[in-house]
């Protein structure tokens, strides 16, 4: 069944054209891996997927409904309840407790008390299963970069999300923790039933993933299985 | 509940660190400090006005009427009838002639003002309890010839008749009365009227008629229906007619010094600009974060209104305490007090209505309110993916 849907996709910046004539179709449930060079629209790609910008023209179409279509509200919505963003500088709020950072996607979406007090739960057992218990109390300049990441993957899976955008989540780690992170965010995926797609330049990281899209220039050019 | 929450984790993103908070203080204090600054202006002309009204009608009831040709009989028959006539309205006949007080080798020129003490009061509130020979004087005058009460004073009044040499009496002070306006504490000396018209040989003859009208009837009706009804060779003033070119200065004043204050309050602004600036650069990426975690435009717009309310709330609150500790050092420091040969007034208090503190509040948060919106359509105008790449990059 198909996840994504994205035909003719094009994003310009002023003059700069980052995307071109992108065609993809995402399966659900599965793997991806963008891959590419610096500047070649591999983030663009992944960040109008999450349906934080709107494209210049084209479609994308998430579960057969075209985000183009969404008003704001309820693509803050789709972004709260159906995305999960990895990020790559984990972009944790320094002012809150790293169990508020994870919450804070609860929070923001329209949650009864009880269904916010089961996330809370649920996210109180992941983070003692990602071995990052003891940090829920502390603030995320007490963390190490290790201990950060895994809670910035912790508030992305959070919602349960569908699609689960990862944008170089080993980009600051070395290839064993690159590793580990990659199996765990599968892991996770894979619980969620989500369709995970992890925008890379690392190879090796990509290998791991079922599929590999590479993007030159704002073009898909290769496509591997 | 759930809007409570994201405001309040919107404002403790804000406000989380040490530089923000401090700032943000300095930025309430600043506007409240400039709110506070305009209230107490206003406040200050306002209290000016009342001050001097009250002591005006204090000494005069709400209107006098005299006649244009100088002294009138008390029996006057035609004024007489025309004042009857009028349900509602009190009056009293008054006999006022200069004269000077001399004590101690100093004299001062001052206004004897015959009156009846009862009728005196209905009008004016003020309380003498006169009998022959005594007089009540105001505390200026108490000051200025260093007199006690009980103490004796002279008196020079006119002669009883055209030609007649200065009459000299020796009368008892009473009692002190305060008008609160010091020309009038100063000049004005209180006798028991027949007394005074025996000692002047103006037997049943007044100079004055003091009126007072309901409480609460207007003013300016009263005004037309006396002019009306008294006789042609009768004058009607107001009790503040002899203030009448103060009172419109400072009216013109208050309405000119409003508007040249709002610079205080736009220099005020700047900080808040700078304020927002501070923020817009500080945290622009968590905002962005926030949307990109599920913050509608909306609920983004909702909360920056808080906090502009915030803002807008707390320096109003602030303003308060300044304009009372304005208003708590212009009467209680010596400094601060008014020359009142030369304002009338010695000392002055803030006076401020519920519609001085909603027009100086509703105009400096239309200010603030403006400019963070501005701010806020900055940030909007940015995309998600654009704030996010600019804020973390």
């Amino acid at each position: 069944m198909k996840s994504v849907e994205i035909q003719e996709l094009q994003k310009s910046f002023g003059k700069v054209k980052a995307l071109d004539n992108i065609n993809l179709n995402l399966m659900s449930g599965t793997h991806y891996a963008i891959r590419g060079a610096s500047g070649s629209g591999k983030s663009t790609l992944l960040y109008l997927m999450g349906g934080m910008d709107r494209a210049t023209s084209g479609v994308i179409r998430v579960n057969g409904r075209s985000l183009a279509e969404l008003t704001d509200e309820q693509l803050a919505l789709y972004r709260n309840s159906f995305v999960g963003f990895v990020f790559q500088f984990h972009f944790l709020l320094p002012s809150m407790s790293c169990h508020d950072n994870i919450l804070l996607p609860a929070r923001l979406g329209k949650l009864s008390a009880q269904d916010f007090e089961k996330i809370r739960n649920e996210t109180s057992v992941l983070a003692n299963r990602l071995g990052v218990a003891h940090c829920l109390e502390k603030f995320p300049f007490e963390l190490s970069g290790g201990e950060q990441q895994r809670i910035n993957i912790i508030r992305a899976v959070s919602m349960k999300p569908k699609l689960l955008l990862c944008d170089e989540p080993t980009g600051n780690l070395d290839s064993v923790n690159s590793n580990k992170v990659v199996a765990l965010l599968r892991e996770l995926a894979h619980a969620c039933q989500a369709t995970l797609v992890v925008v890379t330049h690392d190879e090796k990281v990509a290998m791991q993933l079922d599929h590999q899209l590479y993007i030159q220039d704002g073009c898909l050019v290769d496509y591997k299985k | 509940m759930r809007q409570f929450n994201i405001v309040k984790i919107f404002l403790q993103l804000f406000f989380h660190d040490k530089s923000s908070r401090r700032f943000g203080l300095g930025v309430i204090l600043g506007l409240s400090f400039s709110m506070a600054i305009v209230l107490a202006t206003i406040g200050l002309m306002d209290g000016f006005e009342f001050a001097l009204k009250k002591g005006a009608k204090k000494a005069l009831g709400d209107f006098y009427i005299t006649s244009k040709s100088g002294f009138f009989s008390e029996q006057h028959i035609f004024l007489n009838n025309a004042l009857d006539q009028m349900a509602g309205l009190r009056k009293t006949s008054l006999l006022q002639v200069e004269a000077f007080a001399i004590h101690d080798e100093k004299s001062r020129a001052v206004l004897v003002r015959g009156i009846r003490p009862s009728e005196w009061k209905d009008l004016t509130d003020i309380n003498l309890n006169l009998a022959a020979g005594d007089i009540a004087i105001g505390p200026e005058l108490q000051k200025e010839l260093s007199l006690k009460v009980g103490q004796d004073l002279l008196l020079a009044l006119p002669g009883r008749a055209q030609g007649e040499g200065t009459q000299l009496i020796n009368l008892k002070i009473k009692q002190v009365v305060n008008h609160g306006i010091y020309q009038k504490d100063l000049r004005f000396i209180y006798i028991l009227l027949p007394g005074l018209q025996e000692q002047l040989g103006l037997r049943n003859r007044i100079n004055l008629v003091s009126v007072s009208i309901p409480e609460n009837d207007s003013e300016a009706a009263w005004d037309k229906k006396l002019k009306q009804t008294v006789p042609m060779d009768f004058k009607v003033r107001p009790f503040w007619y002899e203030y009448t070119t103060l009172i419109e200065a400072v009216h013109y004043e208050k309405f000119l010094i409003g508007i040249i204050l709002q610079v205080i309050v736009v220099v005020a602004i700047f900080n808040v600009i700078a304020f927002i600036l501070f923020l817009h650069e500080k945290k622009s990426q968590d905002i962005f974060l926030f949307k990109a975690l599920g913050m509608s435009q909306k609920v983004l717009m909702q909360c920056w209104l808080m906090m502009v309310v915030f803002l807008g709330l707390f320096s109003g609150i602030f303003a308060v305490f300044f304009v009372f500790l304005f208003n708590w050092l212009l009467t209680h420091l010596s400094l601060l007090h008014l020359p009142a040969q030369i304002y009338y007034l010695g000392s002055l208090s803030l006076r401020l209505t519920t519609q001085d503190y909603l027009i100086v509040y509703a105009t400096s948060f239309l200010w603030l309110l403006i400019i963070s919106l501005i701010a806020l359509w900055r940030v909007s105008k940015r995309g998600t993916l654009k704030g996010l790449r600019q804020g973390f990059v």
